[in-house]
This record gives C-alpha cells, structure tokens and sequence, in this order.
C-alpha cells in the first residue's frame, strides 16, 4: 500500500523510547517482539502535549491487516494505518482512527465532531471493565476483528455511538414508547416536550393529546421519519441546522422545508413560537434495498432558540419590539447560524419494551383476576407486569398499613391507600400505553356493592390467581364462583419458609380444593416436608384486635418467593396439566431449595345425601388390595381427610389401614386402636390440622354386597352419637367384591325390617 | 466453508483442499525438510498431514502434477501403495491411502525413471494396467495409446481411466461436492512431443471452481509449466471461448516464481515482461485476488541462478496490487523467521487468507518452555 498519502496524527514524533503512557508502552513493545509479530507493524509513535507541558496523549501508528476476504461491504484494505490514541489520564478507552482519508464511513465508528479521520468503536463494555484485562494483543486483535467484522457484516455488538465521544455529555430525551410502532408509522410527528426538574438534563416528550405530567413544557419536538437507508447517514455531530440538513438530503428529505411548514403552522399560536425546538430524526435501516427495516437510528437535537428565533434564522420572522412578525419576502437563509445541541434519545416503557427486555417474543395478553395484594401478591404481581405478562384485575380489600411496608412492593407514600388501587396505578405509571391493571377494592368474600364488578371480571378472566394467603378464599373460587377460567393458587408455609402453588387443569376437572388436599396428603407422606407446617417463630400483634396478627417474616424471602412464583406462574399457564409444587428452603434462600412435584390426580366422586364424597383411585384401590389380602376375613381402618362442613363435602385422602389389635373374621370385624391415635395425630401434624379421622371402612366378604348389616347399623348409630360432639357426620364406607357403599349421616331404611 | 492449505517447503509442492463436505484432496508431496538441521524453516509435511488426518487414513484424491522430486519427495513412505507389499504396513495410520491418483499421462510413459520417480510410477502403472480402477490419467497421447498397446492390453478396458485436457475430472460436480476441477493440462501435444518426456512442460494445469452460496471461486494450480505451454494453455482456451475457465480469485504461479513461467528468454533487469498470453491469464485475476508463489522466500538480488527470481515476483507483486490482491509466499508467512502453513478459507464472501496471530498464552501453552536449572 506503498504511496498512499495518509492523514497525520497531531502532536510530535517522538522515539518508541520514550513513551510515557503505559498502554501506549506496551503496545509498542508488542510491535517491537522478536521475532516480530505477523500482520501489524510500527509506523511511528506520536505525543500530545498541553500549552503548559502536561502530557495529553500518546498515539502510536501502525499498518494493521486483518482477514478479509474478496467480497468486502465496505472499501477496506488488505493493510490499514490506524492510530491507537492513549490518554495519559487513561479515563477513557483509546482512540483508534483510520488514517487513510477515504476510509470509509462504516457501522461501529465514533461520532464525533469531525467526519474525517474515522474512529473505530471496538468494545461495547465500559471502560473500567475493558481496562481490567486490556492487553496490547487483544487491542490489535480487536482493530483486526473490527476490520474483518466490518469487511463481511458480521459485527454484532451494539452501537452505541454517544456514549463513547470524547467528552460528550448529552441530556436524555424519553420518546413515547409507541412512536415508531408501525401502528403510529407517521413519518411526521410534533409532541410536546418538558423537563424533570430546573437542569434540562432530562427531557421527556409526549403525544399533544396525551394527558401526561410533561405537557406545556418549554419544549416543541418535531419528530422526522426518513425514508429507509441501507447506510448511515450521520457521518459526524452536525453543529447546525444547515448540516442536519445536508446530511438528510442525501434520503431526499428536505429538512430546511419542514421546519419551515411547521413554523408557518405555528404561527397562530404564540405560546409555541417562544417554546425551544427538539428535532428528532429516525432513520430506518435495512440490509438490502427496499428490504425490511433492522435496525433504526434515532438523533435527537435541542435548539439553542424558540422557534420564532429559528424562523427569523431561516429569514421567514422578523424581530419588532420584541414581537416576531412574519416576513412576506425574506432571503431564504440556510439555517447555517441554528446551532444544534445533541440529545440522547431513549424510548419510553410499554409492554412490547417489557416483553423485549424480560427476553419474550410477545407479551402474554391472558387476562387474570389476581386476588391478594399483599406481600407476596404485590411482587409476583409487579414481576408479571414488568415482563408484559398478563392484563390485570386486581382485587384486595385492604388498605396500605405502616407495617405492610416491612414486605410489600408499595412505597411509602401511598400508606392509607386501597391496596388494589395504588398496585394498578403503580403498574400503570410503569407500563406506557393503555392501563394494564384494574382495580377492585373489595372482599372477595363479602363483595356488597361490588359483586357485580367481581363476577364481571371473573366471566372475562382467562386465570383467577389467588393469592390472598385465605384458605377460605381458596375455597370460595374453587367452589363458590361460577367462571370458566382456570384457577391458581399460591401461599407461603406458616413459618414463610416454603411456597407453595397449586395449578387447575385447563378443563378444571381437578379443581383447586382437591388439589389442596393432595397437597396435604404429600406432606404426611414426605418426610422431608415434616417441618412443612410447624408453626412460625413467633407473631407481632400491629393493632389491638386478635385478628391482627402478622408473621415475622424476612423481606428478602418473600422477594425470593415472589421470584419463583412469577416463574412458576408462567410455567403453570403454559401447561395445560394440573400443578402441585412445594419450593422448599430451610429458612435462607442463600442455602438454596428444593423443588418438590405432586403427581395431581383426578377426582372421583360420591353422592351421599346432600353430602359430596371427594375422593381418587389411589385411595379406592387402596382399601380393595386391603379387602381382597384378607379374604375370606373382613377388615377395615379409619378414613383419613377434611370436612367442608359449610359446602358439605367431605375429602377421602387417605386411610389407616387396619390397627394390629382389630379382630377379623369371616363375618365379622372388630376394628383395634393400637397405635391409631399416633398416627392420627401424625396425619394432623404434618398437614397443619388439615387431615384428620373422618370416619370408618370395613369390608364385606363377596357375595354380600356394600349394603349395611344390622351390625354395621349399630355401629353405625354409635359412630353418629360419637361425631355429634364434633358437629360433624358419621362417616361409613363399606368395601364390596365390585363396588363401595359410602354412608354419612344417616343411613338408608333397612328394606328387610318391618 | 471450503479450505486451501499450502505449505511452506522451499521451492517444492503439496498443497491440500478441504472440501465443505468433508472430502480431501492433497496436490504434490514434497516433504522436503531437513530434521538435522535446526535452521531449516521448512514444516514437517507428514506431521502436519498426519495431525490434521486424525484418525481418518486416507485422501479422497491425491494429485501428482508430475514426478519431479519437489512434488513427489518422501510420498513412498508416506503413501500405501497398492503395487508392492513393501509399501503395505497395515497398522492403523502408518500409511495413508490414495483412493483415487491423478497424473499426467507423460507419468505412465515415461522412461528410465529412477528412486522415487520409479516408485510412483510403478503405482500409477499398477492401478491404471492392472487395477483398471482408482485412477484418473490425464490425456491421451498418441504415446500413451502406442504404450498401452505394447504391453497387449486393450485400449477399452483403461480408457475409462482418461480425462482429456478441456474437460472436467468426473465424480465432482458443483451442485454435489461444490467444486468442478477443468483440466487444462498437460495437452497430448506436450507428451508427443520431442523424444524424451519434458516433465515440468507436461505438467498438470488444472482450474478449480468453488461453490459457497451463490459465489463461485476459481483457483488455477498451474504445476511447473513454462511460459509456452502456459500460452498454449491461453490460446487453446479462448480459441474454444473458455475464457472463464482461466479466471481466478486464487493462483498457484508456476514453478516456484521462476522467470521462465512468464517469459523465458528475458527475465528482465527488475521486472519480468510476460509473454502476451501470459500476461493475459495474470490479467484474469478478480478483484483481491490472491497469488501464492510455493518457492523459497523471494530474494534481493540476482545472486542465485535459481528460482525464485525478484523480476518474476516483482511482476507478480504490481498485478496483485492493481486488483488489490495480495502476492503470498508461504516461506514468507506469517514472518520469514517462522513459516507455518498458509490457509486460504473460501465461503460466500470469495477467498480469505487466514491471518492469525498465535501470541501469549495460547503460544506459551502451545510448545515446551525453555529449559531452566
């Protein structure tokens, strides 16, 4: 590449000797190797130097040749002179530039405020990370790697231009989410623009329809879209509106014209003539001539003037007594005195930016009734919202109280507030576009007024998710509300150290108190879940009522629970099978968890009166095998489950198989208690009192069919004066050759007597 | 991806092909360097085809662009040849096998040859008289014909066996293995001629076209011809209108930069003048093209009468340049003080020269650490 005339690099020539900078030092030791180093070679080293002798910088000139093959898309040499720029202050990464003077304008450079030289972006970490394994030999193969990226279009990392100017510091500008959404696909667009607070650091624009904070702020945006490019466009910071303007020419806009029509619009309307003007440009981008768009890039630029000084700067306003007065026949200037300031353009949050950035193709639009905001139901709420799962309802009757603030994902501010509402309006603040929660402030219980509002949003619903922490407002959705939609459940343990979550099926056949209640049968059953139940460590009374409890609890363990819930809710949703898991910790997150997976069964049902017998094949299978070992004798155990004296359903989960003092005979049995009580109260302790004795089974031999003998009738009136104590039914299940005969509270007439 | 490998062995031949598909062609085997001497910066040959080999015990092809030593050297002990037990070792990976031979036919007429040159002959003989199988001769001289007919073997049953120049090698299309070869040489003319076979000038010219995606990527490997036969090679093929067939993105100069290649009766004081036709298939070159000269490194001054010669490099260089190619010598690359195998990848984007730079502790890991007491 001999005879190429190359740009200088400023400052002073000095020995490779003599370098100061310690990067700079040793990337020339490294082009000084022996034996020498392939594909790169020293030029010449260069020093910068303030008027008051500090040293600035150190650049060392080198011909780098990178891979490149024969098909390049940009013009790139097989050698290039580039000049890696250190600072002596080593604050910020080195400068790289190309000193050929027709290198071309690529992706990846540095803007900066000159088109020419051009500066290779090559790292996308921040500086200090970068600088705590930079070395000369990955700096060269990152020049290389950035020229052969460059060569065949396979750079990838992210440009970020801004951010990498040399002393650039930039005011953010927050563009409505949906600005560029192919719905809002105007190429033309004026929104109204204020600032957060007095140092127009940080500006934040919304639609003049919007009845946002920011409107009427001191600043008018004009937003331009050009027309797709397969190129950048923006070679450099243009310093006025003249150069903005050349630069846009080249996509056939002419951006001179439209601030001037909007200008002649504006007019009318002098409160926007002394607003500040903000251009906004977007340029589309795409791989192949009218391909699709990939890629846009969007500048941002504040005007030093109000747009009446910006027309009279393009020779339309005149200045009179302080007033602008258009002009009829004024000089066409260029605008060329409009001085340009760079702003950093961000868009705003809404759900296709939640999705985005939560790593999901497309947001989740399942419309859910959650129930319960309160500790846990505010966070797992807050993670769903913020990953664009769901549109919400949420319901809690409750108001903000101090201590909730101990746990829960409202802020201070809002103590007193209905829990439901200030949630939305938290979710809705966070989330642009249109409100992704609802509020209900009611008592799912005791709606009173707002029952018609409940029921309307659970007909809609796709998935009612308790999280109300209530096993009665369990129940009452998995029973007492008429609604097609799944249901969920989840709850912490007594002592907050284990989740739990309950799933229905998509057909809902096994539904949410069943579920329950196989979920109480794996505690008695899974011994490492025998703390499962214990009882926290202790309560605070935070008023004087007894119902004023609340648990100690750690903060950080309900913020983990809501983490694993937000990720099982998701799971759950996208399975169409029913769930049942225990996340088990020992109490400390950071000692980790294990995960526990209940095979959910479904139902099988009995009829009894006006009681309903819930119970599943594993139990009914259980008493068979039992009846069948003992044949031709008769035996019999204790039926182990819950009574829902209110709905009048009685869950079967489980039995106790016959005690070893029980007397069986052919036609006879006597059913023992050694060890009963035990292991009752086994059953009672591990599920947290939720299984209990609910009544007898004993079988007949074959042949004698599930009908009551005039023996089981005594026993059976016996176990009927028992129970009245209880406030509960007997409970009789007779096990025959085919089928089982389930009797509660009172039994058929005996056909055979008078 | 396809993958050219040429190694630096002085003025002497072998380079590989890797197809995308997996299969591997070796052209020449020239291991031509001198353990003893521990200033010889030529690579060990049959290391590097061994460990690049692995477990696999063979070459799909293995060409022989004629029987020069500087093509040929040390292949009897690396190959299996079939035509004598003593060049059979069967254990696994001693001898690696050639499922299918490629020579000139001036290979199989030749006479009186000697040591190696007898060896590879004998093979090449072996399969295309008795094997009938496993080998593809290129041309048909007359010579060729009068030979086969004097050992009282019919014509029919080995001309099978032939490919003529103008054609292409049969078993590689670019719609299958993504790679058409087109023989340019050697002509029957060549073979015919003269009394005694003129190895360089019979040599084996053959132009590659690689497919990758909608790219095509042509490399002419073009043996150790002189200047006329490399005009012939021209005037022949554009009398027939094959101008693409000598196109090239990637170039194998002839006989290790020698000026004889470009213009034999005038090397000229610092560039070498090409002959017309010559200086044609030089202009064929496409954009970035890449040039390779297999010879040792490319000297200062005219002090040795041997190739390479400046004024042939120099020629090459300036044509390199105006497509904004490169001209490579492997003995040069990527430093003259350690030479390592030069690869050139072809895919979409036409061919790349690998460039890379092994430094810190990927070297450091990479050999023994000096000796310390």
């Amino acid at each position: 590449m001999s005879g190429t005339d190359y740009l200088p690099l400023l400052g002073q020539s000095t020995s490779p000797d003599d370098l100061i900078v310690p990067k700079a030092r040793e990337l020339v030791r490294l082009l000084e190797a022996d034996p020498p180093l392939p594909f790169v070679a020293l030029a010449e080293c260069r020093r910068k130097t303030a008027a008051d002798g500090t040293l600035l910088w150190e650049g060392i000139v080198c011909d780098v040749e990178a891979e490149l093959p024969q098909d390049r898309l940009y013009d790139l040499r097989t050698v290039e002179r580039v000049a890696a720029v250190f600072y002596a202050t080593d604050a910020t990464y080195p400068d790289v530039i190309a000193l050929r003077p027709d290198f071309p304008f690529a992706p990846h450079q540095n803007v900066r405020e000159e088109r020419i030289p051009r500066s290779l972006c090559l790292y996308e970490e921040p500086y200090p990370e970068v600088r705590l394994s930079w070395t000369p030999i990955d700096f060269v193969e990152r020049i290389r790697l950035w020229l052969t990226g460059t060569a065949t279009g396979t750079l990838h990392h992210a440009d970020q231009p801004l951010e990498q100017l040399i002393g650039g510091h930039f005011a953010h500008l927050v563009l409505p989410a949906d600005i560029f959404s192919p719905e809002a696909a105007s190429t033309m667009e004026v929104l109204d623009v204020g600032t957060v607070d007095a140092s127009e650091q940080f500006l934040i624009a919304s639609r003049q329809t919007d009845e946002a904070a920011h409107q009427n702020g001191p600043f008018v945006a004009l937003l331009v879209v050009a027309p797709p490019q397969q190129h950048g466009i923006i070679e450099c910071l243009p310093p006025d509106l003249a150069s903005l303007h050349e630069f846009l020419a080249k996509t056939g806009l002419d951006l001179r014209a439209i601030v001037r029509d909007h200008i002649r619009t504006w007019l009318p309307n002098k409160e926007v003539l002394s607003k500040r003007l903000i251009l906004v440009v977007s340029l589309p981008k795409t791989r192949e001539l009218g391909g699709a768009v990939e890629v846009l890039e969007t500048w941002a630029f504040l005007m030093l003037d109000t747009v009446q000084e910006v027309g009279a700067r393009l020779g339309m306003l005149a200045a009179q007594g302080g007033v602008y007065v258009p002009l009829i026949t004024g000089p066409e200037l260029d605008g060329g005195d409009c001085q340009l300031l760079m702003l950093k353009p961000a868009l705003g949050f809404d759900r296709a930016a939640a999705a985005r950035m939560n790593g999901s193709d497309a947001r989740c639009g399942k419309r859910i009734v959650a129930i319960g905001m309160g500790a846990l139901g505010s966070q797992v709420f807050m993670n769903l919202v913020r990953s664009a799962w769901g549109e919400w309802t949420v319901v809690d009757k409750d108001r903000l109280m101090p201590h909730n603030l101990s746990r829960h994902a409202l802020p201070g501010g809002t103590v007193g507030l209905p829990k439901a509402e200030a949630m939305a309006l938290l979710a809705n603040s966070t989330v642009e576009g249109e409100p992704v929660a609802r509020p209900i402030t009611a008592d799912v219980l005791l709606p009173g007024e707002q029952s018609a509002e409940l029921e309307a949003a659970f007909g809609h619903a796709d998935l009612i998710l308790d999280m109300s922490a209530s096993v009665p407002v369990e129940r009452h959705l998995a029973r007492g509300v008429s609604a097609s939609a799944r249901r969920a459940s989840l709850f912490l343990n007594p002592s907050g150290s284990d989740l739990v979550m309950l799933f229905e099926d998509a057909e809902r056949h096994i539904s949410l108190d069943f579920l329950e209640m196989q979920y109480y049968r794996h505690l008695a059953a899974t011994e490492a879940l025998s703390s499962h139940m214990a009882k926290a460590a202790g309560q605070v009374r935070y008023a004087r009522s007894c119902g004023d409890l609340s648990t100690v609890l750690p903060s950080h363990l309900i913020s983990f629970f809501a983490a694993v819930a937000s990720a099982a809710i998701q799971e759950g949703a996208n399975r169409d099978q029913a769930t049942i898991s225990v996340w088990h910790t020992d109490g400390n997150p950071a000692n980790g968890m294990t995960r526990h997976d209940v095979i959910a069964v479904d139902p099988v049902v009995f009829r009894a009166g006006e009681w309903e017998i819930v119970t599943d094949a594993s139990v009914v299978a259980k008493i068979a095998e039992q009846r069948a070992k003992r044949l031709p004798n008769e035996t019999g155990g204790v039926l182990i489950g819950s009574i829902d004296t209110e709905r009048k359903v009685i869950y079967i989960v489980d039995t106790i198989l016959s005690p070893s003092d029980s007397v069986e005979w052919p036609t006879l049995y006597v059913r023992g208690f050694v060890g009963l009580g035990t292991e009752i109260e086994r059953f009672g302790r591990l599920s947290g009192n939720w299984l209990g004795y609910i009544g007898e089974w004993h079988s007949h031999p074959d042949g004698y069919g599930t009908a009551p003998s005039p023996d089981d009738r005594s026993a059976f009136e016996w176990l009927t004066r028992q129970m009245v104590a209880e406030g509960r039914p007997a409970l009789m299940l007779i096990a025959g050759e085919r089928e089982m005969g389930i009797y509660v509270d009172r039994l058929p007439a005996d056909l055979l007597q008078p | 991806m396809h993958k050219l490998t040429f190694h630096p062995l002085g003025n002497a031949d072998s380079t590989r092909i890797d197809l995308d598909g997996g299969m591997k062609i070796l052209i020449d085997y020239a291991d031509m360097r001198n353990a003893q001497d521990s200033a010889d910066k030529r690579v060990d040959l049959p290391a590097l085809l061994r460990a690049d080999l692995d477990t696999r015990n063979y070459y799909d092809v293995v060409a022989f662009t004629h029987l020069d030593d500087d093509h040929i050297h040390g292949s009897s002990s690396f190959f299996y040849l079939e035509h004598a037990l003593k060049y059979q070792d069967e254990t696994p990976n001693k001898r690696i096998r050639m499922n299918e031979m490629w020579v000139p036919a001036s290979v199989i007429v030749e006479e009186q040859c000697e040591d190696e040159t007898r060896i590879i002959q004998a093979e090449a003989r072996h399969r295309f008289t008795v094997l009938k199988d496993r080998i593809r001769v290129i041309s048909k001289p007359d010579r060729l014909k009068e030979w086969v007919r004097t050992r009282g073997i019919a014509w029919e049953s080995v001309a099978h066996l032939i490919v003529d120049a103008g054609k292409t090698v049969p078993g590689f299309t670019k719609a299958e293995q993504g790679v058409e070869f087109f023989i340019h040489s050697p002509f029957s003319g060549h073979v015919d001629a003269g009394t005694t076979v003129d190895r360089n000038n019979c040599s084996l010219v053959f132009q590659a076209t690689f497919v990758s995606g909608f790219r095509e990527t042509q490399l002419i490997l073009s043996g150790d011809v002189e200047d006329e036969v490399l005009a012939d090679i021209v005037r022949v093929t554009r009398y027939h209108g094959n101008e693409q067939r000598l196109a090239w993105d990637v170039i194998k100069i002839p006989h290790h930069c020698s000026y004889k290649a470009l213009n034999k009766a005038d090397k000229g004081k610092d560039e070498t003048v090409p002959l017309d036709s010559v200086k044609w298939l030089y202009e064929q070159g496409k954009s970035r093209g890449i040039i390779v000269s297999t010879s040792w490194p490319v000297p200062t001054d005219d002090a040795n009468a041997q190739p390479p010669h400046r004024q042939a490099a120099n020629y090459y260089k300036r044509r390199a340049s105006v497509i904004g190619g490169e001209f490579v010598v492997p003995m040069e690359e990527p430093t003259k003080q350690k030479p390592e195998v030069l690869v050139i990848e072809i895919d979409s984007l036409g061919a790349r020269r690998k460039k890379q730079i092994v430094g810190g502790v990927a070297a450091v890991i990479s050999r023994p650490a000096p000796r310390v007491g």
